[in-house]
Formats: C-alpha cells, sequence, structure tokens
C-alpha cells in the first residue's frame, strides 16, 4: 500500500515536472500570440537553441559542475531570449502589416530554418548537460530525484514572477494593455513595437530556461523543439490562445495525464491519449477552457 | 495659439479626405468641429494625435511643428485623443486604465495621485467603480473612463471624438458640462454630428463639410446661421 501510495506520488510528480516544463514553453508561445496575435510556430526552436547554448556553455565552464550548470542555464536564457529578439525584429515585424497567414508561414519557414541550422551545427546526436543535483533526496517518506525537485520549485517561482510582472508593474500592464487594445495602448502613448519587443524576450527566455531545467533529465538534440512545439501548441489552443492561466493549467493537466497513463499503462499509447483528451476538450469548448470571445480593437 | 492647423492635406490611399483644412484653438478654449458622416472629423482628429501621416500642410501646437510625429510623441507633448470607440483596455480595471493614461509621466507617482483625485472629482462614479474590469461597465461610464484616461497626463489639449455617441441626451449632458471645468488647463476640440449640446458649451465652431472647413465663428453665431440649425441642429 505504502509503496504504491509512493509511486503514485512519484508519478505525479512527474507529471509536474513535464508540466511545468510544458507550461513555460506555451507561456512564451501565447504571450506572442497576445500581443501579435501570430501563431508563432518557430518557439520550440527557441528552446532547443537554449538547450544547445547551455550545452556549450557547460563545455566552455569545466569541471565544476555547480558552476558549469549556472553557466548552461544562464546562457540557455540570454540565447533564446536573443532568438526571440531577432525573430521579432528580422521576420515578424517586417511581416506587421501582411496577412497574418503570411506570418503563420513565416513562422514555419522560421521553425525549419533553425532546426536546420542546430542539425548542421550539432549533428544529430544526443547531448547531455550535466546537473549539481544528480542525486535523490527524502522528503518524508519519499525519495526524489533532486533535478525534479529544482525544476518545480524554480517554474513555481517564475511564474509567480512573471505574475507579478504581468499585474504589478508598469511595463507588465502595458504588456497587458498592448494584448488588448493596440490602439488604445498608442493613444495613452505606450511604444507598441518596444513593448512587443520585450514580449518575444520574455517568451524566449521562458523557453530557454525550460530548455535549462529539463535537458539534464531528456537530453540535446535537434528535433526537441519541434516535439515540445506541438505539444505546446495544443495547450495553448486548449487553454484558449493568449490566455497565461489557460496555458499553465494546460501544461500542467497534459504532463499529469501523460505521466500517469505512462506509469500505469502501455507508455506507446501516451501521446494518444494525452492528444485524445485535449482534442475532445476542443471539441466541447472550442474556445479553449479558460477561452473567452474574442473582443479586441 | 495653442494649435494652428494650416492647409492640411490628408488621403487614404488616392481618396483625399481633408482637403486643406485650416483650424485655430486657443490656450483655455472649447471648439466644436460639426460635420456629418464622412465630413473628415474623426481623420482630422486621427492626424493631430499621429495615427496618420498627412500629404502636406502643417501642425504647430504651442509653437511647434508636430505633423508626423507618432502618437507617443504627441501624448508626451501634450495633446491626447479620445476616439470614437474609446479603444479602453476591457479586461483591466478602471484603476489600471486611468494608470496607463499616465504612462508617459509614470515615474512621477505623486503626480499620478494628484490626477487620479483630479478625475475623481470630474467624474466620482469612477472612484466607486475603481476595481471593475472596464469592459463590464455601462456605456457612458466607459465614456467617462476614456474621457478620464485622456486627461490623466492633463493634457493641454484634448480631442474628444463624438462623446455623446451612445449616451442619453443627460448623460451627454453632463459629459459636456465637464469640458467646462477643465477647460483653463486643458483646451477642448470636440466633434459631434448632432451639435446642439456641444455648441452650448462651445467658445468657437467650426462646420466642416467633405474634407473643407465651410463656416467658422463663435459658437452662438455658428448656433445662429439657418443652414447650421438645419442642417445640423434639427431646427
Ligand atoms: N481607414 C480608412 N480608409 C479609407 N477611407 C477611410 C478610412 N477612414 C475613413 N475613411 C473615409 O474618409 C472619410 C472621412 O471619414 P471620417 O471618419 O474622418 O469622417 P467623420 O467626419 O468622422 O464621420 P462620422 O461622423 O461618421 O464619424 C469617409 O468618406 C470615410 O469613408
Ligand atoms: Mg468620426
Amino acid at each position: 500500500m505504502m509503496i504504491e501510495i509512493n509511486y503514485f506520488i512519484n508519478v505525479l510528480i512527474g507529471g509536474l515536472v513535464v508540466g511545468f516544463i510544458y507550461a513555460l514553453t506555451a507561456l512564451g508561445i501565447t504571450i506572442i500570440y497576445g500581443i501579435l496575435q501570430i501563431p508563432d510556430f518557430s518557439h520550440g526552436n527557441r528552446y532547443m537553441l537554449g538547450a544547445y547554448a547551455g550545452f556549450l556553455a557547460a563545455s566552455i565552464a569545466g569541471n565544476m559542475l555547480e558552476i558549469s550548470y549556472i553557466a548552461a542555464i544562464l546562457a540557455a536564457v540570454a540565447v533564446s531570449a536573443l532568438v526571440g529578439v531577432l525573430s521579432y525584429l528580422l521576420v515578424y515585424r517586417r511581416l506587421l502589416d501582411a496577412p497574418h497567414i503570411t506570418s503563420f508561414i513565416a513562422a514555419i519557414g522560421l521553425l525549419m530554418l533553425l532546426e536546420g541550422f542546430a542539425l548542421a551545427v550539432f549533428g544529430p546526436r544526443y547531448q547531455h548537460i550535466h546537473t549539481p543535483f544528480d542525486y535523490m533526496v527524502l522528503v518524508g517518506a519519499l525519495r526524489i530525484s533532486a533535478q525534479r525537485l529544482v525544476i518545480l520549485l524554480s517554474s513555481i517561482a517564475t511564474i509567480a514572477f512573471l505574475f507579478y510582472f504581468l499585474k504589478r508593474t508598469i511595463t507588465g500592464i502595458a504588456l497587458e494593455a498592448v494584448a488588448q487594445s493596440p490602439i488604445g495602448a498608442r493613444l495613452v502613448g505606450i511604444n507598441t513595437d518596444k513593448i512587443t519587443l520585450i514580449a518575444f524576450a520574455i517568451a524566449g527566455a521562458l523557453a530557454g530556461f525550460a530548455a535549462a531545467l529539463i535537458a539534464p533529465i531528456t537530453l540535446v538534440y535537434p528535433i526537441m523543439g519541434a516535439e515540445l512545439n506541438l505539444k505546446a501548441f495544443v495547450i495553448c489552443v486548449v487553454g484558449g490562445l493568449g490566455n497565461i492561466p489557460g496555458a499553465i493549467a494546460g501544461g500542467l493537466v497534459l504532463g499529469i495525464v501523460e505521466s500517469i497513463y505512462g506509469g500505469y499503462f502501455d507508455i506507446r499509447w501516451k501521446n494518444l491519449v494525452a492528444f485524445g483528451i485535449l482534442v475532445a476538450i476542443l471539441i466541447l469548448k472550442p474556445e479553449g477552457l479558460f477561452g473567452k470571445k474574442e473582443r479586441r480593437a | 495659439m495653442l494649435l494652428e492647423v494650416k492647409d492640411l492635406h490628408v488621403a487614404y490611399g488616392s481618396y483625399e479626405v481633408l482637403r486643406g483644412v485650416n483650424l485655430e484653438i486657443d490656450y483655455g478654449e472649447i471648439v466644436s468641429i460639426i460635420g456629418s458622416n464622412g465630413a473628415g472629423k474623426s481623420t482630422l482628429f486621427r492626424t493631430i494625435s499621429g495615427f496618420i501621416k498627412p500629404k502636406s500642410g502643417s501642425i504647430r501646437f504651442d509653437g511647434e511643428e508636430i505633423a508626423g510625429k507618432s502618437p507617443e510623441e504627441i501624448v508626451t507633448i501634450g495633446i491626447t485623443h479620445c476616439p470614437e470607440g474609446r479603444f479602453l483596455f476591457p479586461d483591466l480595471s478602471v484603476y489600471k486604465n486611468l494608470l496607463l493614461g499616465y504612462f508617459t509621466n509614470r515615474r512621477d507617482k505623486d503626480g499620478f495621485k494628484k490626477r487620479l483625485e483630479y478625475v475623481f472629482e470630474i467624474f466620482p462614479v469612477l472612484r466607486e467603480r475603481i476595481n471593475q474590469r472596464a469592459g463590464t461597465m455601462s456605456g457612458g461610464e466607459q465614456q467617462m473612463l476614456a474621457i478620464a484616461r485622456a486627461l490623466m497626463p492633463k493634457p493641454k489639449l484634448l480631442l474628444l471624438d463624438e462623446p455623446s455617441f451612445g449616451l442619453s441626451p443627460k448623460l451627454s449632458w453632463s459629459v459636456f458640462e465637464v469640458l467646462k471645468e477643465i477647460k483653463n488647463d486643458t483646451a477642448v476640440l470636440v466633434s459631434e454630428q448632432n451639435a446642439s449640446l456641444s455648441l452650448k458649451v462651445s467658445d468657437r465652431a467650426y462646420v466642416i463639410e467633405l474634407g473643407e472647413i465651410r463656416l467658422s465663428g463663435k459658437a452662438d453665431e455658428v448656433m445662429a446661421n439657418p443652414e447650421v440649425k438645419k442642417a445640423y441642429l434639427g431646427i
């Protein structure tokens, strides 16, 4: 009995860990969608490039795991944020007046381009980022991997910080204002271009952080971004595109469903069941779990 | 002069909507611009507030040429625009809408509190609604919030586009009454299709037809003009 409960809790924690990674990535997509109404399909590759940046930084930083892992996190966050900013400046900004489908196609093009870049530079091999938290800790009667605890705590802290930023700082409030009414934002003197740039930087930074957190567990490889991207998109649509609590809830739900299914049933059916549930939610509630009717001017 | 518009030409593509508009506003004035549907009032406002670049002509504000500047620059210089359709932030509270109204002066915390108090005195109902989401308020309350938001940065000039749209005559009148209270700090250019209320509080008025100023003068003179009476006052 005790063992069963412990197993269940471990499965649950595994689900939360993956769920928070999904949530952090989906948040970026939903923030960008809120501002520009672009489904930014290249987002997953900010995550992937961040992971590679982390891998490189860790290799350069040397053998002290504490130092090399911190270097990996910082590099991943910085590079992913930079890739976000550049994809706005070089691609999306030039398409602001074009039909949305153009940005949509451009996003897919950017996805392929960045993935091709990673494959050309790093090859298809799996790379490893080592973590200093490679041990088990006892929490009560539970043995939990320290890295998983680190992922849980730092994801929660990051999301709390994001909420503080959006709800309490003037720049964050301006970001929400641009999402709700770009014209209203310009009427009060907000530079919407600058806010959009900040949104891309935040979205990228969140993806890079997620990548550096999970890479010690799942490794680093070129199509890791595309794999996550698909899930993050489904999460965003289920949570209501542009809806921030929806992205978090959607990510956690998918992570937990996947993990419970994989923990108790045939793991090969994991995606089928998880996506089946997501599609079912969409059919029953097309505007997403937390979706609202479009109202934007 | 606070605002001097000279020979302003504005076009959407090849279709010229403003064809040489001349207009002036002095400090402390309320000026009405009257014109029927499609005359070009909103286009004039959007051009002054920087949303549309003029084809030619000059807009001088406080002695400085401002034609072609961005909306952010225009707000910073001291002109705010309360447009048709309001463009509030529907999911943000009344408080945050007003906070964003003060965006260009955001570092001045004390100044913000003073202005907040000022707009609450003008529109007491907003104080009661301070935590309510803007989109859930009635049309009249939203109109008041839109005007209050535009007043937050203490503009020298307020461009008020059809403030009575969708409001009852009684509510419209209370909005126009407010203009008299603020005009010493903030001059007002107000547009209306149906002008009887706005002319009563205005010092001067212009009549615009098909992108050209047809008539201008003291508000009571314009109101007395037989053609104006027939076309815009419904008398
Ligand atoms: N974005 C636009 N693109 C093309 N034409 C436009 C645009 N906005 C307005 N127009 C045209 O310009 C002319 C002037 O419009 P404007 O909105 O300035 O008039 P208005 O005086 O404000 O009218 P109303 O009283 O109906 O608000 C109209 O013929 C209108 O159809
Ligand atoms: Mg108009």
